[in-house]
C-alpha cells in the first residue's frame, strides 16, 4: 500500500489513522470518526461503481456492520481498509443479488456528469480528466468490465495494496495485478480515442 | 487539449496505481477518482456516530457474560456440594437402614437402640467371672454344649451381618478412644481380634442370663449402660458374631462387608 492514504490529495497519514484505529476499537468516537472521514468517500465511489444509486444505502450498511464489529477487529489500517471494503463489496453484491440488479455499469460517460458535479464542460471525459469531477471519472472507470474495474478502484481509489484487494476479490494477487493492469490500458485507449 | 498516448507497461501501471506516475491522461483520470471527499459524501456520518455510541452502549452485556459465568459456575458448585452431602447421607442413611433391616428386631423385642458397633465387647481386662458376655441367646438351649454349638451356627449365620454393621459404623480414624464398657469393637484391629480370639472359648463357655442386653454387657463395668439399652432378640446372634467370626476365619468377613456395602449404596 503506498505511503500515507493518498500524500497527492492531502489525506491524514496513516500514522495518524493506526492512531484513529485504535482509539476506535478502544472505543473513542473521535478515531471511528476519523476513520470514517478517511475512508468513506473512498468507499462511496467504489460502491457506486458496483450498485451506482443504491451506492449511499451500502455504506450505510456497511459503517453499521463496522460499529458494532469494531470492538472485535484485530489488524493494522491495511487489514482494516481491507476489511471495509470485503463488507462494503458484500453489502453491495446483496443488494444487487436481492433487486435483481447487476453491477452498475455506465454506458454513456455523459450521464454520470448529469449525477456528478456540475461540468465544466459539455465533455465528461475532460470534466474527469481536468479533476473537475470525481464522479465522471468514477463512471469512466466502472464501464470497464467488472473485475478490472473494481481491481483499478480498490488499488487506486480506495488505496489497497495488491494483497490485500485480491483478499477483498477473492483472487490471487496476481489476478489483481493483470486486471488493473488490462483495466488501466483499456483507460488509456478509451481516452485516447475520446481525444481523436 | 492534446494529450499524449499513452503505453502502459508493468512498472508504469503499478506507479499509476501508486500514485507516482507520470503527468499522463491516466494519471489525471486516477487523480480525479480518488479526489478528497465532499461534504456530501459524509453526510452519513451522524448515522454512523450514533450506530458506533450505539454499539457501544451495547458492548456492555458482552462484558457481563464472564460474570454470569461465574455465578453460573458457583451455582453448578454449589449444586455439586449439595448434590455430594445428599449422597452422603443417602450413603449413610443406607448403611444404617440397611443395617436395621438385617437385625430386624423380632416380634416382642424392643427397639435396638444402637448400631452394632456400639455394643460392648468383652474386654480383656475384665475378668469372666465378673464381667461375663451378655449374649441374649435364644432361650432354648439343650445343655451348655449344644447352646454353645447353637450359638456359634447363629453366630456363623449372622456373623457377615455383624461385621458389615459394624463395619458400617466404624469410627473415623483417629478418634478418641472410647471407654472400656463401652468400645466398639474394630474388625480391622489385628491385636484386638487376637484378644478376642481368647477370649472367645470364655463367651462360648459362659453362659448368660436372658436378661442381659446385648448392647450392654452384664456385670458391673456394663450396668451403668445397660438401662437405655434394651434387649433384643437378633442381637445376641449380632453379639455373638465378632466372637465367632473372630474366631473363625476374618476374610470372610471382609468379602462379605466388601460385597455388602455396595448394595447398601445401590439401594440408596
Amino acid at each position: 500500500m503506498r505511503s500515507g492514504v493518498d500524500t497527492r490529495h492531502g489525506y491524514e497519514a496513516d500514522t495518524g489513522l493506526e492512531t484513529a484505529l485504535g482509539a476506535a476499537r478502544a472505543g473513542e468516537e473521535w478515531g471511528f470518526v476519523a476513520l470514517y472521514r478517511d475512508l468513506q468517500p473512498r468507499l462511496l465511489r467504489y460502491a457506486t461503481a458496483l450498485v451506482g444509486a443504491e451506492a449511499e444505502d451500502v455504506t450505510a450498511e456497511t459503517w453499521l456492520h463496522v460499529a458494532r464489529d469494531l470492538h472485535r477487529f484485530d489488524g493494522d489500517l491495511d487489514g482494516f481498509r481491507g476489511w471495509v471494503s470485503t463488507i462494503c463489496r458484500n453489502r453491495a453484491t446483496d443488494a444487487a443479488r436481492v433487486r435483481a440488479r447487476r453491477p452498475h455499469v455506465v454506458g454513456d460517460i455523459g450521464d454520470m456528469g448529469a449525477v456528478a458535479e456540475p461540468p465544466a464542460s459539455s465533455d465528461t471525459a475532460d470534466d474527469a480528466l481536468t479533476g473537475l469531477s470525481s464522479r465522471a471519472a468514477i463512471a469512466l472507470i466502472a464501464s470497464l468490465p467488472q473485475r478490472e474495474a473494481e481491481a483499478v478502484l480498490l488499488r487506486a481509489v480506495v488505496g489497497l495494496d495488491t494483497n490485500t484487494t485480491g483478499a477483498v476479490l477473492g483472487t490471487s494477487a496476481g489476478a489483481v495485478r493483470i486486471a488493473a493492469h488490462r483495466g488501466l490500458k483499456r483507460l488509456a485507449r478509451m481516452l485516447a480515442e475520446h481525444d481523436a | 487539449m492534446r494529450r499524449r498516448p499513452t503505453r502502459l507497461n508493468g512498472a508504469t501501471a503499478e506507479a499509476l496505481l501508486d500514485g507516482h506516475a507520470p503527468n499522463t491522461p491516466v494519471t489525471w483520470l486516477l487523480a480525479a477518482a480518488a479526489a478528497p471527499g465532499r461534504a456530501e459524501e459524509i453526510a452519513g456520518e451522524a448515522a454512523a456516530r450514533a450506530a458506533f455510541a450505539g454499539a457501544r452502549t451495547t458492548k456492555e452485556p458482552f462484558v457481563r457474560p464472564p460474570q454470569a459465568r461465574r455465578s453460573l459456575a458457583s451455582r453448578l458448585i454449589a449444586a455439586k456440594a449439595v448434590a455430594l452431602v445428599l449422597l452422603a447421607a443417602g450413603a449413610t442413611g443406607g448403611v444404617a437402614l440397611a443395617a436395621t433391616a438385617q437385625f430386624a428386631p423380632a416380634p416382642g423385642s424392643a427397639e435396638r437402640p444402637a448400631p452394632a458397633s456400639a455394643a460392648p465387647l468383652p474386654l480383656p481386662a475384665a475378668p469372666p467371672s465378673t464381667s461375663p458376655t451378655t449374649l441374649a441367646l435364644p432361650p432354648t438351649p439343650a445343655s451348655s454344649s449344644a447352646s454353645s454349638a447353637s450359638a456359634s451356627s447363629a453366630s456363623s449365620s449372622m456373623s457377615s451381618a455383624a461385621t458389615s454393621s459394624a463395619a458400617s459404623a466404624e469410627p473415623p480414624a483417629g478418634s478418641s478412644e472410647p471407654p472400656a464398657s463401652s468400645r466398639p469393637k474394630t474388625p480391622s484391629s489385628a491385636p484386638r481380634q487376637a484378644v478376642q480370639r481368647n477370649a472367645l472359648p470364655r463367651v462360648s463357655t459362659t453362659w448368660q442370663a436372658p436378661s442381659c442386653t446385648a448392647t450392654v454387657p452384664c456385670g458391673p463395668s456394663a450396668t451403668r449402660d445397660s438401662a437405655p439399652a434394651p434387649a433384643a432378640v437378633p442381637l445376641p446372634a449380632e453379639a455373638a458374631a465378632p466372637t465367632t467370626s473372630t474366631t473363625t476365619t476374618d476374610p470372610q468377613p471382609t468379602e462379605q462387608r466388601s460385597a455388602a456395602n455396595p448394595t447398601h449404596h445401590g439401594e440408596h
